[in-house]
């Protein structure tokens, strides 16, 4: 049991905030997000790129390297992904809920959000890994994230 | 700006069409086949969502095609929109 918590990859983090820049714009459809199982061991100081995940879980209608946000929610259509004051003071990430039909997957006990379009400085830049706490299987039917009413993430920034 | 319009693959244009008449039919959307009803497609979605969505990418791309500052304050009103059309829809599940 490896992955105990959710966390942002600090490092891409400190990147996108300083001179480095590296562009990961949370609005992009264009960012994937991939399942991992339970032997992952995430370091979320070190791990930058998508090289960095082990342990994917993949299958029938989920291919390796994940879905793109764009056809991630119900009927394939994009998951919107936006970046707002949600409520107030706080930085909410947010998307609709993810429901990717017809496949079959095991122990998915984790989502990675990175961003699959980026090149340089980093290709496949890290973003956050989403912890489910257990692991979700699924046979020919629906694999589904209905995210909480505070989004995929927030950051209180008037704490 | 524009660069961003070819992130498509079904982001742009909204498939907004498919998805409302998705939510009528209302279909299993259960882990377990494609006849478990354990959950629905109206457990991911809205009709409000759906409609929120297109009017948000389409604002997103008239912003990105035309950064104009009106297409910014409309871009910006359609995101809220869709924010509480999220927080409704997931107030309402408990």
């Amino acid at each position: 049991m490896t992955i105990t918590a959710s966390g942002l990859y600090v490092q891409n983090w400190v990147d996108e905030l300083d001179a480095t820049n590296i562009g990961f714009d949370l609005s992009l459809a264009t960012h994937k997000l991939c399942l991992v199982n339970d032997t992952h061991a995430p370091n979320f100081d070190t791990h930058d790129a998508f090289a960095d995940v082990t342990n994917e879980v993949s299958g029938t209608g989920w291919a390796a390297g994940g879905v793109l946000l764009s056809a991630a929610a119900a009927g394939g259509t994009s998951t919107a992904p936006t970046v707002t004051i949600s409520p107030a003071g706080t930085l909410m990430y947010d998307m609709n809920d993810v429901a990717v039909s017809a496949t079959t997957l095991t122990n998915a006990m984790a989502a990675i959000i990175y961003a699959d379009a980026l090149t340089t400085p980093i290709a496949d830049a890290l973003i956050i890994l989403i912890d489910f706490v257990t692991a979700f299987s699924t046979v020919a039917g629906t694999f589904g994230i209905q995210w909480a009413a505070v989004g995929v993430f927030n950051i209180d920034m008037t704490p | 700006m524009t660069e961003r319009l070819k992130d498509k693959n079904d982001h742009f244009p909204y498939k907004h069409k498919a998805i409302k008449e998705l939510i009528v039919e209302n279909p299993p959307a259960g882990p377990n086949g494609p006849d478990d009803d354990s959950r629905r497609i109206t457990d991911y979605t809205s009709d409000e969502i759906a409609n929120a969505s297109n009017d948000y990418v389409t604002a997103q791309s008239e912003y990105l095609k035309n950064p104009t500052r009106s297409n910014l304050v409309v871009y910006k009103a359609r995101k809220q929109e869709l924010i509480r059309a999220r927080l409704a829809h997931r107030r309402d599940r408990g």
